[in-house]
């Protein structure tokens, strides 16, 4: 008997279907089905997923695709026999979802009526309705209707069974016998109740009247079928399954036409710019090699037919470079001399030729890949660009599927299993996810969950089996995809949930199975601090600046000597705690270095403990060897310690014999190692392969370890080669024009690592003159500005909390010459009551009124509004309360978060409140390993993932920032002081490396109560 | 001016739990979203835990922790405890917020020698209440309340004195929203006294009415409402007997004296009760406690005898009778919807009197009523519920075709000792694992040698079993 399976939800029926794509289709083949529809409720976003577990492990077995619909009381499967069904399907599902906000559908009678293609599978309903939609039904799709015949086995079965073939001979329609499959295995009863009741919001025993009385909606053995059905009914599902043709890989990726002019083909015009960008790029002629590069490139991207995604990528570029955006392309292809010409990156390549061996290659058998970042306050201009130039019909973002992780898993989980929510709470807050040496489960279970209780193994078994669940679909940060004609011929599209954002059914992944392109479109902060600090020193100094001339200025000695000191706060990347220790043992003297610099603070190197052989190698203490030439051959650039993601992978296929397609798999598994734990499975055959090719088990054990910390957070070279870029001309911005720079990033905020606070301690420590908020100076941007015949910075009215943009500028322009003299003058000029009582209190009114109390008991008078005292000078009764130091710094804190004034150490210190202690600037003094005492104001605390059970604090005193690094034993027996305080002492040894020192903290004192109301926010883990 | 006394419980919750403190172990009571911590006890603040304290924080302070939910219901109930029993000693007493009662003193003091007597007198009840409190006097409410709350904790009448100690205190005391307050802190007003400095006028200019309105009623300027306390109503009657009974059936007529009293007692104040007490108080032995109840509420006295006499029935005495109390505590308001003069059952019996009577015949617990459960196993496809307070009519919308299933199921569930034949089914019950009786079941409609209809079933281990019989 053969069987077909047209009626089979998912998990993409979100809080429906328990069983994944995946294993229904390997349970299907399992059982010996010929075919298996996945028919999610208005949705093809998992049929992506079975189609490339089809063809990566050759199942022989038919996926069809179709989607269950309901409209009012009807129910219909449509299944798609062809091409132009599926075509119709897309078209159906994307008008449905488009009606409708976020996560719901709305079904018309037309979409319906409409169909021409698909063949429709009804579900009756059992109920007297069905005698319409079954004349309905009749008379418009007669020839494409069957009656789907389910067996529940439920207390209305046989009665159900018996109203369906009343219709049947009623209406003249087919039988098929259809499963209904909601989960593979009936093991999976458990977790379809629990999901029906997470879509309820309650718990389980509160909804029983909607639970499936029985696991019938599983999928069932053959054998099973055939006594539950009739042959005929059986026979007539195998026939429709039959005549379904349709495969996905018939889906072919048509590129939008109107980037080519009309006379020229892709590729023509593609050379043509390419030779334009020489002339641009190499204004002294390209040198010979390069000149061959470029031609290896071109010819490769015509054999692969992809000058099409290189034109989309231009014009995307050419637009933000008209509009004056800066931006940035990465990724492997990103990184080619052709991109260099037609301006997509500023990579020169005579100073990175050794990267170029990885273009987009045959044998990998990926789309090229590049992302563009733009400067992030103006990436929405370039979004609205692409909707515009494509509409809306044809550019849609990627999805990126949202899955239950172990938090959300737990609440949603314990909710439905009638834990009390202040428990779940606990759970969450308690159980660290970091620590290795204990998993969840222990850790749950040593907070109290009972292991052996029924409710706690429950709750172990369902959280466990509901991680990596989807949730639901939200938008991808900028991938779009961008066709010839409308997208929903392709795919379905689908409302985001912010206002006009249409995102596509299938997430990147699937885009890639299906050779289908996308475009990344992202935003980065220090793009725009970067054109920012180019404009003022082109409006100060008159001196024109790009990335590209950075760059071809070849690498700057007294730049990177900045760099190896670590003197590196607000530079992009290197700037983060765990980058600037690095930073003076790495010693970065070139751009590749800073290259090698940015990914090897990451997870994978970390994990894989490559970090200090390499720097073993690097400091001449190791000899450079390698097993063999072919291992020579991908790691001789990083001396012999594989660094980058790509290395890895290629390791894979040279030293452990992956084929292509595996290294493929290998590198998806590594994406979505967090969601899917799918790594493991290579672990064995990667040991396997290195031992059999004589390499050293525990080589191939560190391999495999930097391969699950790629997983954590993945780090491919040609995207550190992009971002050392930034980092280097944000480097080379901080040398020579410190203040400028400086003020770009004030101007750019939120971004990057440190706060206005921080950026403003380090740039006062270079010697740049701050200037404080002046009602009468500032705009409401920070300046930079002449002081004393240097260059300083004129902080703006941004810096206050609250501030209205529209009152900074009338401020501005209603100026008076000799500037404002009372606070009634501003009155008059209109500004509102909360602007005046915001630059009062950022303390921005002292040039006339005084301080903060008296500049607001004069704002607070109401009858300076009344209109007969309008203009009127008025008598002020005298406000006799004066704010003191400590009251002017809190208020400092609380009003722009910078004070400009003494430091709270100073301030305490001098007040005597403080026992003896070190300040930052004493400390290169004491003896490496000496004892020390040091207090701070906690301005930073990170726990990162790459330092196992390591937190660094960063103390702030009045001289500098102390690093305090914090061992897990010494946290969690000082858990107090750990998490809690503001203000800390910290006992511990100083240890020094180079110029760099850290204090290693022995023990923690909280100090916080010398604070009160001191309201310094830092910033806690992440 | 009048004199107040304010008592503020910081922990009464608290205070509730636990009676022997010797065996605490750290415990704090949490509130709010955060779950921050609101009371705590001294072990706890040893361990560390300080309040608002989220419970994060404090779990990480201190493992062996017992954390309880802050209960509204039970600190409100708590504090009418405590002005019931200060009731005694005081007349007027203000119940202030959630945790704080107003004394009013001044009235007082005739009754009392002096304040200090009073006081003592106050301390002396309180004591015995086992509550940690703290107290003030005042010549304002608020000024008493805000000195008490700061745990001002002196017997001081002194005004001048008082002053000078409200005026100490911190703006962030006043119970003011957190933008007032803040509002004043940015002008550099951080004390009552430089906040009492300021001429209303001038406060009047900068802060709204509410400010200024609450400045006036601490400096006394202005009135404070307040409501004094107002101990509940209850009807207690004794009638000792002018002779001792050894009979039950004798008490008809004393008990019905009793229940004509509380009929007249009800019917002044337009009242009905669902529930009455007596206490039969017998001859060198324990009295005997009669709890009578109805459905409905009920003050006629004849209905209440019948009700008592069906009680007495049941009832055994063990020594003779000397006197008998009654006492009813709750009483209800008529019902409105009352007897329907036009409805078929008027003048009959009321489905509720029925009940009363079954009940008071064969006890209470003796008549249950019975509710459909939306639950797939058959056995708690019913469950029992108080008599007339099933939802049954509103749950059947839920099921939009009745299922197939015998009237009577059997108690208990039977192996299947004869042969029958299957004549409808199967139809598969898989579900209850969330509870712990899990079920895998098979169930048949099976007709038995004797034609009779039987609803059967076969497990997991196809082993078959007798589940019910259909009429």
């Amino acid at each position: 008997m053969q069987y077909a399976e047209l009626f089979c939800q998912s998990n993409f029926s979100f809080l429906h279907g328990a069983s994944r794509p995946e294993e229904l289709v390997r349970q299907a083949h399992f059982l010996g089905y010929s075919a298996l529809a996945i028919t999610d409720e208005c949705s093809l976003a998992g049929v992506v997923r079975a189609h490339s577990l089809i063809k990566s492990e050759q199942l022989g077995i038919k996926l069809i695709i179709g989607s269950l619909l309901r409209f009012e009381d009807l129910e219909v499967v449509l299944i798609c026999p062809d091409h132009a069904a599926y075509s119709e399907l897309c078209r159906v599902i994307s008008n449905a979802r488009r009606r409708s906000s976020k996560g719901s559908y709305t079904l018309e009678k037309w979409d319906l009526m409409s169909l021409r293609h698909c063949f429709i599978i009804w579900l009756p309903a059992g109920n007297k309705i069905d005698g319409d939609w079954g004349k309905w039904l009749s008379r418009y799709h007669y020839a494409r209707t069957w009656i789907g015949i389910q067996r529940r086995l439920d207390n209305q079965d046989k009665r159900y069974v018996a109203h369906c073939e009343v219709h049947a001979k009623l209406w003249n329609l087919p039988i098929c016998a259809v499963g209904g499959v909601l989960m593979h295995s009936p093991t999976r009863l458990r977790l379809q109740h629990t999901l029906t009741a997470i879509s309820h919001n309650q718990a389980v025993d509160q909804i029983k009247s909607h639970l499936l009385a029985n696991s019938e909606r599983a999928m069932r053995p053959k054998v099973k079928l055939e006594k539950l059905f009739q042959p005929s009914w059986l026979d007539e599902s195998q026939r429709i399954a039959k005549r379904c043709a349709f495969d996905l890989d018939e889906l072919r990726y048509q590129y939008p036409s109107e980037l080519v002019p009309a006379e020229q083909t892709a590729m023509q015009y593609l050379r043509v710019l390419v030779e334009q960008g020489k002339r641009l790029r190499f204004p002294d002629g390209v040198p010979k090699e390069i000149e061959n590069t470029i031609e290896k490139e071109l010819s490769l991207i015509e054999e692969l037919d992809y000058p099409y995604f290189f034109l989309t990528i231009y014009d995307i570029v050419m637009f933000a470079k008209s509009r004056g955006i800066l931006y940035q392309g990465r990724g492997s292809a990103a990184n080619s001399v052709v991109c260099y010409c037609l301006e997509i990156t500023a990579v020169d390549p005579r100073q990175v030729a050794v990267l170029f061996e990885r273009f987009i290659s045959k044998e990998r058998n990926e789309p090229p890949d590049i992302d563009v970042d733009f400067e992030h306050q103006r990436r929405e201009e370039v979004i609205q660009y692409i909707y515009q130039k494509y509409g809306r019909k044809r550019a849609a973002l990627a999805a990126t599927v949202i899955t239950y992780r172990f938090k959300s898993a737990v609440r949603d989980i314990g909710k439905a299993l009638g834990i009390a929510q202040s428990q779940l709470e606990y759970f969450i807050k308690n159980v660290n996810r970091r620590d290795r040496s204990l998993n969840w489960q222990a850790q749950i279970v040593e907070l109290g969950l009972e292991p052996d209780s029924m409710k706690g193994q429950q709750f172990i078994e369902l959280v466990n089996e509901v991680m990596g669940f989807p949730r639901h679909l939200s938008q991808h940060v900028g991938g779009f995809v961008i066709s010839a004609g409308p997208l929903h011929d392709l795919v379905p599209v689908e409302n985001a949930a912010m206002a006009e954002r249409t995102v596509i059914q299938w997430d990147k992944d699937d885009l890639e199975s299906l050779k289908l392109l996308k475009v990344d479109v992202l935003a980065l902060g220090m793009l725009t601090a970067i054109r920012k600090a180019f404009d003022m020193v082109m409006r100060h100094t008159g001196r024109a600046l790009s990335l590209a001339d950075l760059t071809r200025m070849q690498d700057d000695p007294d730049v990177y000597r900045m760099i190896q000191k670590a003197d590196t706060v607000g530079v992009f990347q290197i700037e983060s705690r765990a980058q600037m220790s690095m930073l003076p043992r790495l010693k970065p003297a070139c751009y590749y270095d800073l290259v090698i610099q940015i990914a090897i603070v990451r997870p994978g190197p970390i994990q894989g403990d490559m970090v200090h052989p390499f720097l073993k190698r690097r400091n001449g203490e190791e000899e450079i060897a390698y097993p063999s030439d072919d291992v020579k051959a991908v790691l001789e650039r990083t001396l012999g310690v594989p660094i980058f993601q790509e290395q890895v992978i290629k390791l894979a296929m040279v030293a452990a014999g992956f084929s292509g397609g595996e290294a493929d798999q290998l590198r998806r598994a590594m994406a979505s190692w967090k969601k899917s734990g799918e790594l493991m499975q290579f672990r064995d055959k990667l040991l396997k392969g290195m031992a059999e090719r004589g390499y050293d088990s525990a080589f191939a054990k560190r391999i495999f370890e930097q391969i699950c910390g790629f997983g954590e957070y993945g780090f491919p070279e040609s995207h550190s080669a992009s971002f050392a870029v930034l980092a280097y001309a944000s480097s080379w911005l901080k040398y020579y024009y410190p203040a400028m720079f400086v003020t770009a990033l004030l101007n750019s905020l939120p971004m990057g690592f440190y706060s206005a606070s921080q950026l403003l301690q380090d740039v006062q420590q270079h010697q740049v003159m701050v200037l404080p908020v002046c009602v009468n100076h500032s705009e409401y941007d920070h300046l930079v500005c002449r002081y004393q015949n240097e260059w300083a910075i004129r902080l703006g009215f941004r810096l206050i909390k609250g501030f209205n943009q529209k009152m900074a500028a009338r401020i501005v322009s209603q100026r008076p010459e000799q500037g404002y003299q009372r606070v009634q003058c501003l009155r008059e000029a209109g500004i509102d009551k909360g602007t005046l009582e915001r630059l009062a209190s950022a303390n921005a009114l002292q040039s006339f009124s005084g301080d903060r109390y008296s500049a607001r008991w004069q704002i607070m008078n109401s009858e300076a509004n009344l209109p007969l005292f309008n203009g009127k000078q008025l008598a002020q009764v005298q406000h006799t309360q004066t704010p003191d130091v400590f009251a002017d710094l809190i208020e400092d804190y609380t009003a722009t978060g910078v004070t400009l004034k003494k430091h709270p150490i100073t301030l305490l210190d001098e007040a005597d409140l403080l026992e003896p202690f070190t300040r930052m600037n004493e400390l290169a003094g004491k003896t490496h390993k000496s004892l020390v005492t040091v207090v701070g104001v906690v301005t930073g605390r990170q726990a990162p993932g790459t330092a196992a059970g390591v937190t660094f604090f960063t103390l702030e005193d009045d001289t500098g920032n102390i690093n305090v690094v914090v061992w897990a034993g010494t946290a969690k027996a000082q858990k107090q002081a750990y998490l809690g305080a503001k203000l800390l002492r910290v006992k511990g040894i100083v240890e020094k490396e180079g110029e760099v020192i850290h204090v290693i903290a022995g023990r923690l004192i909280d100090e916080s109560a010398l604070l009160q109301g001191f309201n310094n926010k830092s910033r806690h883990f992440h | 001016m009048a004199l107040w006394l304010y008592l503020h419980f910081p922990q009464l919750q608290l205070d509730s739990l636990y009676h022997d403190r010797s065996l605490q172990q750290p415990t704090i009571i949490v509130a709010g979203r955060g779950h921050s911590v609101v009371q705590l006890n001294f072990e706890a603040h040893q361990a560390g835990i300080r309040l608002d304290m989220g419970l994060g924080a404090a779990a990480a302070t201190c493992s062996s922790l017992c954390v309880h939910e802050y209960d509204k219901a039970q600190t409100a109930q708590r504090l009418v405890e405590l002005a019931q029993w200060l009731y005694l000693s005081t007349a007027e007493i203000h119940l202030s917020g959630a945790c704080g009662l107003l004394l009013k003193v001044s009235g007082m003091l005739t009754m009392y020698r002096d304040i200090t007597e009073y006081w003592q007198t106050i301390q002396a009840r309180l004591h015995v209440q086992n509550v940690c409190y703290h107290f003030s006097l005042g010549y304002s409410p608020l000024a008493a309340q805000l000195l008490a709350e700061a745990q001002f904790d002196m017997l001081c009448a002194d005004r001048e004195r008082l002053e000078y100690h409200l005026g100490r205190l911190p703006i962030s005391a006043l119970a003011l929203p957190n933008k007032q307050l803040q509002g004043l802190v940015r002008v550099g007003i951080k004390s009552l006294q430089a906040l009492l400095a300021i001429p209303m006028l001038e406060l009047g200019k900068r802060f709204d009415t509410e400010l200024v309105h609450y400045v006036g009623r601490l400096r006394g300027k202005l009135h404070h409402p307040v409501t004094f306390y107002q101990p509940p109503e209850v009807f207690e009657r004794q009638l000792t007997l002018l002779y001792e009974l050894e009979n039950l059936d004798w008490v008809a007529k004393p008990l019905l004296k009793l229940l004509i009293q509380l009929e007249q007692f009800l019917k002044l104040r337009n009242k009905l009760t669902k529930s009455i007490q007596f206490t039969l108080v017998q001859r060198d032995c324990e009295a005997l406690h009669l709890d009578i109840g109805s459905a409905e509420g009920e003050y006629r006295a004849d209905k209440w005898q019948g009700l008592c006499l069906l009680v007495l029935e049941r009832t055994q005495l063990a020594a003779p009778l000397q006197s008998i109390a009654l006492s009813v505590t709750e009483f209800c308001e008529p019902d409105e919807i009352g007897s329907d003069l036009f409805s078929e059952r008027c003048g009959t019996m009321t489905a509720a009197g029925l009940v009363a009577v079954l009940q008071a015949k064969l006890g209470t617990q003796a008549v249950q009523g019975i509710e459909p459960r939306p639950d797939a196993r058959p056995e708690l496809a019913t469950s029992q519920c108080p008599p007339l307070t099933s939802r049954a009519s509103s749950t059947a919308s839920l099921r939009p075709t009745p299922m197939l299933r015998p009237n009577l199921l059997l108690p208990q569930i039977l192996p299947l000792q004869q042969p029958v034949t299957l004549v409808h089914g199967p139809e598969r019950i898989c579900t209850g694992w969330w509870d712990g009786h899990e079920i895998e079941r098979d169930y048949f409609i099976a007709q038995d040698g004797s034609k009779r209809w039987l609803w059967v079933f076969r497990d997991r281990l196809q082993h078959w079993y007798l589940h019910g019989v259909f009429s």
